[in-house]
Protein backbone atom coordinates (compact mmCIF):
# COMPACT_ATOMS: atom_id res chain seq x y z
CA UNK A 1 0.00 0.00 0.00
CA UNK A 2 1.05 3.60 -0.89
CA UNK A 3 1.96 6.41 1.26
CA UNK A 4 -1.09 8.75 2.42
CA UNK A 5 -0.88 12.31 2.98
CA UNK A 6 -2.92 13.97 5.32
CA UNK A 7 -3.77 18.06 4.58
CA UNK A 8 -6.00 20.63 6.23
CA UNK A 9 -6.96 23.07 3.87
CA UNK A 10 -8.41 25.94 4.80
CA UNK A 11 -12.22 25.85 3.67
CA UNK A 12 -13.04 29.16 1.93
CA UNK A 13 -16.78 28.44 1.50
CA UNK A 14 -16.84 28.82 5.36
CA UNK A 15 -14.44 32.14 5.01
CA UNK A 16 -16.73 33.27 2.01
CA UNK A 17 -19.53 33.12 4.13
CA UNK A 18 -18.77 34.39 7.59
CA UNK A 19 -19.33 37.97 6.44
CA UNK A 20 -22.21 39.92 8.09
CA UNK A 21 -25.46 40.37 5.85
CA UNK A 22 -26.84 38.18 3.22
CA UNK A 23 -30.53 36.87 4.03
CA UNK A 24 -32.77 35.96 7.38
CA UNK A 25 -32.94 32.04 6.84
CA UNK A 26 -37.00 32.14 6.82
CA UNK A 27 -36.89 34.53 3.96
CA UNK A 28 -34.21 32.63 1.81
CA UNK A 29 -36.55 29.55 2.10
CA UNK A 30 -39.86 31.76 1.67
CA UNK A 31 -37.67 33.13 -1.54
CA UNK A 32 -37.11 29.91 -2.62
CA UNK A 33 -40.44 28.71 -2.63
CA UNK A 34 -41.76 31.19 -4.82
CA UNK A 35 -38.94 30.28 -7.32
CA UNK A 36 -39.81 26.82 -7.65
CA UNK A 37 -43.79 27.73 -7.44
CA UNK A 38 -42.55 29.94 -10.84
CA UNK A 39 -41.37 26.67 -12.65
CA UNK A 40 -43.71 24.13 -11.57
CA UNK A 41 -45.99 24.08 -14.29
CA UNK A 42 -42.85 23.81 -17.28
CA UNK A 43 -41.26 20.70 -14.89
CA UNK A 44 -44.72 19.16 -14.45
CA UNK A 45 -45.16 19.83 -18.01
CA UNK A 46 -41.29 17.95 -19.02
CA UNK A 47 -42.18 15.39 -16.39
CA UNK A 48 -45.19 13.85 -18.01
CA UNK A 49 -43.28 13.82 -21.09
CA UNK A 50 -40.59 12.11 -19.79
CA UNK A 51 -43.57 9.12 -18.15
CA UNK A 52 -45.15 9.27 -22.00
CA UNK A 53 -41.83 8.82 -23.12
CA UNK A 54 -41.04 5.51 -20.63
CA UNK A 55 -44.11 3.95 -21.59
CA UNK A 56 -43.03 4.36 -25.25
CA UNK A 57 -40.09 2.71 -24.52
CA UNK A 58 -41.15 -0.06 -22.72
CA UNK A 59 -43.92 -0.87 -25.50
CA UNK A 60 -40.77 -0.67 -27.76
CA UNK A 61 -38.35 -2.82 -25.78
CA UNK A 62 -41.12 -5.72 -25.34
CA UNK A 63 -40.08 -8.79 -23.16
CA UNK A 64 -36.07 -8.40 -23.73
CA UNK A 65 -35.22 -4.62 -24.32
CA UNK A 66 -31.69 -3.90 -25.32
CA UNK A 67 -29.19 -2.48 -22.48
CA UNK A 68 -29.74 1.08 -24.24
CA UNK A 69 -33.35 0.99 -24.05
CA UNK A 70 -32.82 -0.44 -20.35
CA UNK A 71 -30.62 2.43 -19.17
CA UNK A 72 -33.15 4.78 -20.97
CA UNK A 73 -35.95 3.47 -18.42
CA UNK A 74 -33.76 3.63 -15.59
CA UNK A 75 -32.76 7.34 -16.33
CA UNK A 76 -36.04 8.43 -17.32
CA UNK A 77 -37.39 7.27 -14.02
CA UNK A 78 -34.32 8.84 -12.29
CA UNK A 79 -35.76 11.84 -13.57
CA UNK A 80 -39.06 12.01 -12.38
CA UNK A 81 -37.68 11.01 -8.76
CA UNK A 82 -35.78 14.78 -8.67
CA UNK A 83 -38.89 16.66 -10.21
CA UNK A 84 -41.99 14.89 -9.02
CA UNK A 85 -41.00 15.61 -5.26
CA UNK A 86 -40.39 18.73 -5.41
CA UNK A 87 -44.00 19.78 -6.80
CA UNK A 88 -45.14 17.67 -3.64
CA UNK A 89 -46.33 14.60 -5.60
CA UNK A 90 -44.14 12.47 -3.21
CA UNK A 91 -45.83 8.75 -3.77
CA UNK A 92 -45.22 9.15 -7.21
CA UNK A 93 -41.00 10.12 -6.79
CA UNK A 94 -41.57 7.10 -4.50
CA UNK A 95 -42.57 4.88 -7.55
CA UNK A 96 -39.83 6.00 -9.77
CA UNK A 97 -37.32 5.11 -6.74
CA UNK A 98 -39.16 1.89 -7.17
CA UNK A 99 -38.81 1.66 -10.71
CA UNK A 100 -35.02 2.46 -10.74
CA UNK A 101 -34.27 0.22 -7.93
CA UNK A 102 -36.02 -2.56 -10.11
CA UNK A 103 -34.84 -1.87 -13.29
CA UNK A 104 -31.20 -1.56 -11.93
CA UNK A 105 -31.48 -5.36 -10.37
CA UNK A 106 -33.04 -6.54 -13.78
CA UNK A 107 -29.68 -5.15 -15.86
CA UNK A 108 -27.24 -6.43 -13.58
CA UNK A 109 -28.76 -9.54 -13.83
CA UNK A 110 -29.47 -9.10 -17.49
CA UNK A 111 -33.12 -10.11 -17.10
CA UNK A 112 -36.54 -8.48 -17.65
CA UNK A 113 -39.92 -8.46 -16.53
CA UNK A 114 -41.63 -6.38 -18.67
CA UNK A 115 -45.31 -6.77 -16.34
CA UNK A 116 -43.27 -5.57 -13.09
CA UNK A 117 -42.10 -2.26 -15.52
CA UNK A 118 -45.72 -1.76 -16.95
CA UNK A 119 -47.20 -2.13 -13.47
CA UNK A 120 -45.11 0.58 -12.36
CA UNK A 121 -45.87 2.94 -15.42
CA UNK A 122 -49.07 2.04 -14.54
CA UNK A 123 -48.90 3.61 -10.70
CA UNK A 124 -47.29 6.68 -12.68
CA UNK A 125 -50.74 7.38 -13.99
CA UNK A 126 -52.23 6.91 -10.72
CA UNK A 127 -49.82 8.96 -8.51
CA UNK A 128 -49.79 11.88 -10.90
CA UNK A 129 -52.61 13.46 -9.03
CA UNK A 130 -52.35 13.82 -5.20
CA UNK A 131 -53.69 12.33 -2.89
CA UNK A 132 -54.80 12.37 0.57
CA UNK A 133 -51.99 11.46 2.94
CA UNK A 134 -51.38 7.78 2.86
CA UNK A 135 -54.09 7.11 0.08
CA UNK A 136 -51.75 5.05 -1.83
CA UNK A 137 -49.31 3.51 0.56
CA UNK A 138 -50.87 -0.56 -0.44
CA UNK A 139 -49.79 1.07 -4.19
CA UNK A 140 -46.46 1.72 -3.36
CA UNK A 141 -46.11 -1.25 -1.07
CA UNK A 142 -46.76 -3.30 -3.72
CA UNK A 143 -44.72 -1.72 -5.86
CA UNK A 144 -41.32 -1.94 -3.20
CA UNK A 145 -42.59 -5.83 -2.63
CA UNK A 146 -42.56 -6.45 -6.72
CA UNK A 147 -38.95 -5.15 -6.68
CA UNK A 148 -37.70 -7.20 -3.73
CA UNK A 149 -38.59 -10.06 -5.87
CA UNK A 150 -37.03 -8.95 -8.65
CA UNK A 151 -34.91 -12.30 -9.00
CA UNK A 152 -37.69 -14.50 -8.66
CA UNK A 153 -39.70 -12.42 -11.40
CA UNK A 154 -36.89 -11.74 -14.02
CA UNK A 155 -37.02 -14.40 -16.89
CA UNK B 1 -27.48 17.85 10.91
CA UNK B 2 -29.07 20.66 13.45
CA UNK B 3 -31.63 22.18 12.14
CA UNK B 4 -31.22 26.16 11.05
CA UNK B 5 -32.57 28.84 12.81
CA UNK B 6 -35.02 30.42 10.57
CA UNK B 7 -34.41 33.88 12.39
CA UNK B 8 -30.71 33.51 11.24
CA UNK B 9 -28.82 34.93 8.61
CA UNK B 10 -26.64 33.65 5.91
CA UNK B 11 -24.51 35.10 3.98
CA UNK B 12 -23.39 33.40 0.38
CA UNK B 13 -23.31 36.55 -1.72
CA UNK B 14 -19.33 35.94 -2.52
CA UNK B 15 -19.65 32.31 -3.02
CA UNK B 16 -18.40 31.18 -6.22
CA UNK B 17 -20.34 28.09 -6.90
CA UNK B 18 -19.79 25.83 -9.84
CA UNK B 19 -22.97 23.71 -10.81
CA UNK B 20 -23.02 20.66 -13.30
CA UNK B 21 -26.11 19.11 -14.29
CA UNK B 22 -27.05 17.83 -17.98
CA UNK B 23 -30.84 17.75 -17.57
CA UNK B 24 -32.26 20.66 -17.41
CA UNK B 25 -35.19 20.23 -14.93
CA UNK B 26 -33.05 19.65 -12.73
CA UNK B 27 -30.67 21.92 -12.96
CA UNK B 28 -33.68 24.52 -13.26
CA UNK B 29 -34.60 23.67 -10.11
CA UNK B 30 -31.29 23.69 -8.17
CA UNK B 31 -31.05 27.20 -9.89
CA UNK B 32 -34.05 28.59 -8.66
CA UNK B 33 -32.87 27.42 -4.87
CA UNK B 34 -28.99 28.78 -5.30
CA UNK B 35 -30.97 31.99 -6.20
CA UNK B 36 -33.45 32.62 -3.83
CA UNK B 37 -30.83 31.52 -1.21
CA UNK B 38 -28.53 34.65 -2.09
CA UNK B 39 -25.76 33.35 -4.17
CA UNK B 40 -25.03 35.76 -6.50
CA UNK B 41 -22.05 33.86 -8.84
CA UNK B 42 -22.60 30.49 -10.33
CA UNK B 43 -21.25 28.57 -13.43
CA UNK B 44 -23.96 26.46 -14.86
CA UNK B 45 -22.20 24.07 -16.75
CA UNK B 46 -23.61 20.81 -18.75
CA UNK B 47 -20.26 19.11 -19.46
CA UNK B 48 -17.18 17.96 -17.71
CA UNK B 49 -15.14 19.71 -20.06
CA UNK B 50 -16.72 22.78 -19.50
CA UNK B 51 -17.04 22.64 -15.87
CA UNK B 52 -13.26 21.48 -15.95
CA UNK B 53 -12.63 24.90 -17.78
CA UNK B 54 -14.28 26.75 -15.02
CA UNK B 55 -12.70 24.91 -12.29
CA UNK B 56 -9.55 25.83 -13.44
CA UNK B 57 -9.98 29.78 -14.23
CA UNK B 58 -11.93 30.52 -11.40
CA UNK B 59 -11.95 30.79 -7.85
CA UNK B 60 -14.75 28.02 -6.63
CA UNK B 61 -15.85 27.67 -3.18
CA UNK B 62 -18.37 25.30 -3.48
CA UNK B 63 -19.31 22.45 -6.30
CA UNK B 64 -22.42 21.12 -6.71
CA UNK B 65 -22.97 17.96 -8.78
CA UNK B 66 -25.60 15.68 -10.21
CA UNK B 67 -24.76 11.79 -9.60
CA UNK B 68 -26.51 10.73 -12.65
CA UNK B 69 -25.47 12.70 -15.88
CA UNK B 70 -26.21 11.95 -18.98
CA UNK B 71 -23.14 12.43 -21.22
CA UNK B 72 -20.39 12.65 -18.62
CA UNK B 73 -19.54 11.19 -15.24
CA UNK B 74 -20.10 12.67 -12.45
CA UNK B 75 -17.37 10.59 -10.23
CA UNK B 76 -14.37 11.27 -12.51
CA UNK B 77 -15.32 14.88 -12.50
CA UNK B 78 -14.90 14.77 -9.12
CA UNK B 79 -11.96 12.66 -9.35
CA UNK B 80 -10.27 14.64 -11.69
CA UNK B 81 -11.06 18.48 -9.39
CA UNK B 82 -9.57 16.60 -6.50
CA UNK B 83 -6.14 15.36 -8.49
CA UNK B 84 -6.02 18.54 -10.72
CA UNK B 85 -3.85 20.34 -7.56
CA UNK B 86 -5.59 23.71 -8.84
CA UNK B 87 -5.50 25.87 -5.62
CA UNK B 88 -7.87 26.31 -4.24
CA UNK B 89 -10.33 24.88 -5.99
CA UNK B 90 -9.22 21.35 -5.97
CA UNK B 91 -10.12 21.09 -1.96
CA UNK B 92 -13.76 23.05 -2.64
CA UNK B 93 -16.43 21.52 -1.12
CA UNK B 94 -18.33 19.00 -3.32
CA UNK B 95 -22.07 17.84 -2.66
CA UNK B 96 -23.53 15.23 -5.25
CA UNK B 97 -27.03 15.76 -6.17
CA UNK B 98 -28.98 12.26 -6.40
CA UNK B 99 -31.62 10.12 -7.10
CA UNK B 100 -31.08 6.36 -7.54
CA UNK B 101 -27.42 5.68 -7.31
CA UNK B 102 -26.79 2.41 -9.42
CA UNK B 103 -25.52 -0.59 -7.01
CA UNK B 104 -22.51 -1.25 -8.64
CA UNK B 105 -21.92 2.78 -8.40
CA UNK B 106 -22.60 3.03 -4.68
CA UNK B 107 -19.10 2.38 -3.78
CA UNK B 108 -17.75 4.43 -6.77
CA UNK B 109 -20.21 7.49 -5.38
CA UNK B 110 -18.14 7.23 -1.67
CA UNK B 111 -14.70 7.09 -3.01
CA UNK B 112 -14.90 9.36 -5.46
CA UNK B 113 -13.79 11.92 -2.99
CA UNK B 114 -17.33 14.01 -2.65
CA UNK B 115 -18.19 15.93 0.73
CA UNK B 116 -21.70 14.99 0.92
CA UNK B 117 -24.80 13.41 -1.21
CA UNK B 118 -28.07 14.92 -0.94
CA UNK B 119 -30.85 12.68 -1.86
CA UNK B 120 -33.30 14.00 -4.31
CA UNK B 121 -36.55 15.43 -4.52
CA UNK B 122 -34.32 18.01 -2.95
CA UNK B 123 -36.12 20.98 -0.95
CA UNK B 124 -34.61 24.31 -0.73
CA UNK B 125 -33.69 23.55 3.01
CA UNK B 126 -31.86 20.13 2.65
CA UNK B 127 -30.20 22.24 0.33
CA UNK B 128 -29.34 25.19 2.50
CA UNK B 129 -28.71 23.01 5.72
CA UNK B 130 -25.66 20.98 3.50
CA UNK B 131 -24.53 24.06 2.38
CA UNK B 132 -23.81 25.33 6.12
CA UNK B 133 -22.67 21.74 7.13
CA UNK B 134 -19.92 21.68 4.77
CA UNK B 135 -19.20 25.90 5.72
CA UNK B 136 -18.13 24.14 8.81
CA UNK B 137 -16.65 21.48 7.77
CA UNK B 138 -13.02 20.46 9.12
CA UNK B 139 -12.53 17.55 7.88
CA UNK B 140 -8.99 16.70 6.70
CA UNK B 141 -7.96 15.68 3.03
CA UNK B 142 -6.09 12.33 2.13
CA UNK B 143 -4.09 12.40 -0.47
CA UNK B 144 -3.11 8.71 -1.35
CA UNK B 145 -2.31 6.29 -4.80
CA UNK B 146 -5.75 5.18 -4.63
CA UNK B 147 -8.03 8.43 -2.76
CA UNK B 148 -7.96 11.76 -3.06
CA UNK B 149 -10.61 13.58 -0.85
CA UNK B 150 -11.72 14.30 2.61
CA UNK B 151 -11.59 11.80 5.18
CA UNK B 152 -13.67 9.24 5.03
CA UNK B 153 -13.33 7.95 8.50
CA UNK B 154 -17.06 9.55 9.06
CA UNK B 155 -19.65 7.85 10.71
CA UNK B 156 -23.06 6.26 8.35
CA UNK B 157 -25.95 7.41 11.14
CA UNK B 158 -28.45 6.42 8.27
CA UNK B 159 -30.77 8.71 6.95
CA UNK B 160 -31.15 12.14 8.64
CA UNK B 161 -33.54 12.50 11.82
CA UNK B 162 -37.38 12.04 10.64
CA UNK B 163 -36.41 10.78 7.52
CA UNK B 164 -36.74 7.24 6.06
CA UNK B 165 -34.59 5.04 4.46
CA UNK B 166 -35.82 4.65 0.91
CA UNK B 167 -34.14 1.20 0.36
CA UNK B 168 -35.04 -1.57 2.53
CA UNK B 169 -31.51 -2.45 3.17
CA UNK B 170 -30.62 1.05 4.52
CA UNK B 171 -29.46 1.43 8.22
CA UNK B 172 -31.98 1.87 10.23
CA UNK B 173 -34.81 1.20 7.40
CA UNK B 174 -37.82 -0.24 9.46
CA UNK B 175 -38.85 -1.59 6.21
CA UNK B 176 -41.85 -4.21 6.12
CA UNK B 177 -41.33 -8.28 5.62
CA UNK B 178 -41.39 -9.42 2.00
CA UNK B 179 -44.02 -10.31 0.49
CA UNK B 180 -44.91 -12.05 -2.51
CA UNK B 181 -46.58 -10.24 -5.00
CA UNK B 182 -46.74 -11.34 -8.53
CA UNK B 183 -46.89 -8.76 -11.52
CA UNK B 184 -49.56 -9.34 -12.96
CA UNK B 185 -51.88 -9.88 -9.53
CA UNK B 186 -50.75 -6.79 -8.19
CA UNK B 187 -51.27 -5.02 -12.08
CA UNK B 188 -54.87 -6.00 -11.94
CA UNK B 189 -55.58 -4.22 -8.06
CA UNK B 190 -53.85 -1.22 -9.19
CA UNK B 191 -55.92 -1.38 -12.17
CA UNK B 192 -59.07 -1.44 -9.99
CA UNK B 193 -58.19 1.24 -7.80
CA UNK B 194 -57.19 3.10 -10.89
CA UNK B 195 -61.38 3.00 -12.27
CA UNK B 196 -62.95 2.76 -8.55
Amino acid sequence: MGKATIVNPPNLLGDVTAAPGGIRIADALTKAAANLEAIRAPSLEAMDGYIAELEALCAEGGARPSEAIARQIYDLSNDVIGVAGVFSLNDLSAAAFSLCELVDRFRSMGRWNQAAVLVHLSSFRLLRHPGAEGEHADVLDGLNALTRQASSIAT
Amino acid sequence: MPALDPKTWINLERVQLLLLDDHPEGAGILTQIISAIGVRHFFKCSTMSEAQQIAIEQEIHLVMVNANLKQSNAFEFIEWLRRAEIQPTSYAPTIMVTGHTQRSRVERARDCGTNLIIAKPVSPISVLERIVWVSKEKRAYVQSDGYVGPDRRFRNTGAPPGVAGRRYDDPDASGPEVTQVSPAGFGASLAQKAAG
